[in-house]
């Protein structure tokens, strides 16, 4: 630059990072001097040009320290989720469950608005033999009504085994019938063959001998 | 919460804060690296190198309301690694840039400007920027960067390099200058570039 104006002080006013009092005394340069004002158009119009690239994203996931997070950290309220809630959980459900099982062995009872408790064992439910109960009317009819449909449902299954053995059956028949008779017209059809073959050989050697024989005469 | 209480559960033992921490660093991060190295995916591998070495570090970290510059400084180193590494664009000193290369126009956008206007509407936007950061110094680049995209004040980015505020000041100034030569010269504004967008 061709003035006083240091550049240092310069950039400090574009930036508006100067020391205090500086400002007013920059202002009243600039106000006499072109060439610090374009020095200073020029840089903000570089600036401008810069700022036309703003920042990028990442696009990365560092994590150095993986953390270990509670499965109840994603459901529960933030002020719930500090460290050692876990352990605060896992205490209580202990607790909850002890107090069940004892509950489950003690055998609670109240009388007359008095609670009290006793080491006994919980009474189990009186066993009744279903045998030595006496069987009603309905329940004599309702079995008879299912043992018919039962009945009556292997009486149709069997039928339908029967059917399918029956077809099955034929089916082998029919096939074992075609391939006997099959066989049969190919034998029928060799003999045949057989009998032709001994009918023309029969008929060439007569033949030779008619010939010799009316030679013989001949001569 | 703030980075200092996320260090702070995180160094006495709750160690999925610094997953928070990560998260709430990751976009900065990567955006910084990105418009440094210039390749989207170089800019992931070096970003998680930058928070792996924050995980080493972190003990170390005396002054925790410091983290950010902290932060910015592995974060620069690391891509500065890389770079040396792939060698693909000289590294220059940080004391050479003072006076000497201030009106150093960058030669990687001037020759490859046979057609600058078939050359800028070829382009996406986002390459045309990303090719001009990457053709002027790296001095230049880091504080354009930090200042421009990731809002640092001077004195921070000072920090950060270990740097005199001037200097930053100074390397702002030249950077903005290169930068505009290189838009001059693929006839890029902002009016051709809100068209684009």
């Amino acid at each position: 630059m061709s003035c006083e104006m240091s550049k240092e002080r310069l950039i400090g006013f574009a930036y508006d990072d100067m020391e205090t009092g500086e400002r007013e005394q920059i202002e009243s340069h600039l106000a006499n001097c072109p060439a610090c004002r374009q020095a200073l158009a020029d840089m903000g119009q570089t600036r401008g040009i810069l700022e036309s690239w703003p920042d990028e994203r990442p696009d990365m996931d560092l994590v150095f320290v993986r953390e270990k997070r509670s499965i109840w950290s994603g459901l529960l309220p933030e002020w719930l989720s500090f460290q050692g809630f876990g352990k605060f959980a896992a205490g209580m459900a202990v607790g909850v469950a002890s107090v069940l099982l004892l509950l489950s062995v003690l055998h609670v009872s109240v009388q007359e608005g008095r609670l009290t408790f006793s080491l006994e064992p919980i009474p189990s439910p009186q066993q009744v033999d279903p045998l030595d109960r006496p069987v009603t009317l309905k329940e004599f009819a309702s079995l008879q009504r299912e043992s018919l449909s039962l009945v009556e449902q292997m009486l149709q299954d069997s039928e339908e085994r029967q059917s399918q053995s029956f077809d099955y059956a034929l089916t082998q028949f029919a096939g074992a019938l075609e391939e006997k008779r099959n066989r049969d017209l190919q034998l029928v059809g060799r003999g045949l063959e057989g009998v032709e073959l001994s009918t023309q050989r029969q008929l060439r050697q007569l033949g030779q001998l008619i010939t010799m024989t009316g030679g013989g005469y001949q001569r | 919460m703030t980075d200092t209480e996320l260090i702070d559960r995180f160094l006495d033992g709750d160690i999925t804060a610094f997953n928070r921490l990560t998260r709430k660093w990751e976009s900065a991060a990567f955006n910084f690296i990105l418009r440094y190295v210039g390749d989207r995916e170089e800019a992931k591998d070096l970003c998680q190198k930058t928070f792996i070495r924050v995980y080493k570090g972190l003990r170390r970290l005396r002054e925790r309301d410091r983290f950010p510059t902290w932060f910015y400084r592995i974060a620069l180193n690391t891509c500065r690694d890389a770079v040396r590494v792939r060698q693909r664009q000289p590294i220059i000193s940080m004391d050479a840039l003072e006076e000497d290369e201030r009106d150093q126009v960058p030669e990687l956008a001037t020759s490859r400007l046979s057609s600058p206007d078939s050359f800028a509407h070829r382009r996406g936007v986002r390459e045309l920027l990303n090719e001009a950061l990457q053709s002027i110094p790296e001095e230049q680049r880091v504080v354009v960067v930090m200042k421009e995209y990731q809002g640092l004040k001077f004195w921070e980015i000072a920090e950060v390099l270990k740097i005199p505020i001037n200097t930053v000041k100074s390397r702002m100034y030249y950077g903005l200058n290169a930068l505009k030569k290189v838009f001059d010269r693929w006839n890029i504004d902002e009016e051709m570039v809100r068209y684009e967008l």
